[in-house]
């Protein structure tokens, strides 16, 4: 598997075509899709022929905002459920009876659509908490990078910043990556006993990590560059496995993988591709501000990863 | 005089190479700061602090162990041949010397050389060394200028304080500000980060931001225009702003500063903008006796440079 690791948001993409040419193409099912950048990217990755769509929502609604913004959804299935919540609802039920791979937000609110897809009645909840990946290509950097979690847990504790770095290293395993490299991230390369997390990542998390995670290079604490830079690396000393070549960026506080992702997108040029992990489906949400790339590639890694899911039996049934 | 003075204020200050140009109708104005450049071992910084004095911004001063001084000067002799020289036997001692040098106002500046930031902070906040004035408190603002954005930014605090708290803000803002109007930015638009830019009291990043905001419209806040929370991309992106109902803001959109919840974040900026942004960067450190200007051990000898420019505006 190491050759076909996946370093850049092209191959990314590539890669989900791929897989649907394989004869695995992905079904997305979208959740309230009474959005007109929500048609508008599942319309284009369908004509990259990388997943087909199914849009859950107000069929009149829909319609309309495909014509006004000249979106073909001839090829996209259309189930009227006017209501939001139901409209969810059947998502993760398409989901739950193995007719849909990855769910979409739509026009609904995030935490209602991930209260649904938790909902024990369609078997969709796996262990761990559900956490945000943030799959970067970052001009000037030699592969992509993992950020996590900069959308939903705001201030995790030792269990939970396990749990998300367990759910990271499946999105890193489906990209290709072997071993993980995670660097654990904080604003300086020691231990310190001003910044707590420093004392409770090298105590707890690390050695937790090593002994319950298999094929996985962990480091920390660790800084971007030192992480990403084998130049910064070396000015400071540091060597190993990790330092200038990370596959994940384990951060401390959602502001902190929030605003560094958004600093590399706004003033690197950064590729960004984002799925909540943690269910045994993935989760794709756009936002309005993301590119026509960044759409595409959040729904590329969705598909990849649901790929992977399914290829490598993860949920066992 | 007035000339000069007249056209540092009116002229909008939004690249390093302005920032220069005020450092030097500065020196021109006044006399030069005197500079003392502390544990000259470290390379890039050296050369930095050469190029200022050979750009005659800096009076300088050097405080080291003989050895390393005598090699230092002898090898940029041209340039170095009229420091004033401190010798002195350990890298403590070295910092202990220039601390007490900026109490009697022996020295202007100081230049971080070869030492760690966090062993020299260590230094700098003992509580005999007395560097921080009684109220005030001591904070690392770094001054980028990303390819992709039409003027500076402030970034603060990416080195000393690690969790402000609201109190620590305020006196984060006001230091940024009060450094800001130093470098020509009169009326910074500091941005508050956060993760989101709606107030939810589960995150108190962003309640804390609120209450800034708040603190501002009601004038709490003088000499700087404070909205949050605001995430980066509304903070520096006028489309992201307005697509996110942040039109009325007066600082979303055009942030001249970008206060961070902790110094991971701001750390994470600072790096990713020094390896990624295309950026130039300086950084300082300001709230003590004097400012201290200094860089990461990776930065380059150019973003050194600066750190040295901004010390000797904030001087």
């Amino acid at each position: 598997m190491k050759s076909s690791a996946i370093h850049s948001s092209d191959q990314l993409i590539e890669r989900a075509i791929t897989i649907a040419e394989e004869g695995r193409k992905k079904t997305v099912a979208v959740a309230a899709a009474q959005d007109a950048d929500v048609i508008g990217a599942v319309s284009q990755a369908q004509d990259d022929g990388f997943l087909q769509g199914i849009l859950v929502g107000d069929e009149i609604t829909i319609r309309k905002l495909a014509e006004e913004n000249r979106i073909n959804i001839d090829s996209l299935k259309v189930v009227d459920i006017k209501d939001v919540s139901l409209a969810a609802h059947h998502a993760a039920k398409l989901a739950s009876e193995k007719k849909a791979d990855v769910i979409m937000k739509g026009f609904l609110p995030t935490s209602m659509l991930l209260r649904v897809v938790l909902d024990k009645k369609y078997e969709l909840r796996a262990e761990n908490t559900l956490s945000h990946c943030a799959v970067l290509d970052i001009p000037g950097y030699h592969k992509l990078l993992n950020f996590t979690d900069g959308g939903m847990v705001v201030r995790p504790d030792n269990e939970t910043k396990f749990q998300i770095l367990e759910n990271a290293v499946l999105v890193s395993r489906a990209l290709g990556m072997s071993p993980v490299k995670i660097a654990v991230s904080s604003a300086v390369n020691q231990v310190s006993v001003k910044i707590p997390h420093t004392v409770s990542d090298k105590e707890s998390l690390i050695p937790l990590a090593k002994e319950k995670l298999a094929n996985i290079v962990i480091e920390g604490p660790m800084t971007l560059d030192v992480a990403t830079s084998k130049g910064a690396a070396e000015s400071y000393g540091i060597g190993g496995a990790v330092a200038g070549d990370a596959d994940i960026f384990l951060v401390d506080s959602i502001e902190e993988c929030n605003i560094i992702c958004k600093s590399l997108i706004q003033f690197a040029e950064a590729v960004f591709a984002g799925v909540i992990v943690g269910a045994k489906v993935p989760v794709s949400l756009v936002s309005r501000t993301d590119t026509i790339k960044n759409k595409k590639a959040s729904l590329a890694v969705s598909c990849v990863l649901a790929d992977y899911y399914a290829v490598n039996n993860v949920w066992g049934e | 005089m007035t000339i000069a003075h007249d056209r540092s204020v009116n002229e909008k200050i939004d690249s390093f190479e302005k920032v220069i140009d005020l450092a030097r109708q500065k020196c021109a104005l006044d006399k030069k700061p005197k500079a003392a450049l502390v544990i000259p071992d470290e390379e890039a910084m050296l050369m930095a602090f050469v190029q200022a004095v050979e750009n005659d911004l800096i009076d300088p001063v050097i405080i080291g162990s003989e050895k390393e001084v005598s090699r230092i000067v002898a090898k940029n002799s041209s340039s170095l041949n009229k420091a004033t020289i401190v010798e002195v036997s350990s890298p403590e001692q070295s910092v202990a010397t220039a601390v007490q040098m900026a109490s009697r106002s022996e020295i202007d500046l100081i230049v971080k050389g070869g030492l760690a930031t966090s062993d020299f902070l260590k230094l700098v906040l003992r509580r005999e060394a007395s560097f921080v004035p009684k109220g005030k408190i001591l904070c690392h603002i770094a001054v980028i200028k990303p390819a992709r954005y039409e003027k500076l930014l402030l970034l603060t605090d990416a080195a000393v304080v690690v969790q402000p708290d609201l109190k620590q803000k305020l006196a984060l803002i006001q230091n940024a500000a009060g450094f800001a109007r130093q470098i020509g930015i009169v009326s910074p638009r500091v941005a508050v980060l956060a993760a989101v830019e709606m107030i939810y009291p589960q995150m108190p990043v962003t309640t804390e931001a609120a209450v800034l905001a708040k603190m501002s419209d009601r004038g709490q806040i003088k000499g700087a225009l404070v909205d949050g929370p605001v995430s980066f991309d509304c903070a520096i992106d006028k489309l992201a702003a307005e697509s996110k109902g942040l039109k009325n803001s007066q600082v979303a959109g055009q942030a001249d500063v970008l206060l961070a919840p902790n110094i991971e974040t701001a750390g994470g900026i600072y790096r990713a903008m020094a390896l990624y942004g295309r950026a130039q960067m300086g950084g300082v450190l300001v709230g003590g006796k004097v400012p201290v200007a200094l860089g990461a051990h990776s930065d380059s000898v150019e973003t050194k440079f600066h750190s040295i420019v901004l010390g000797t505006l904030a001087a």
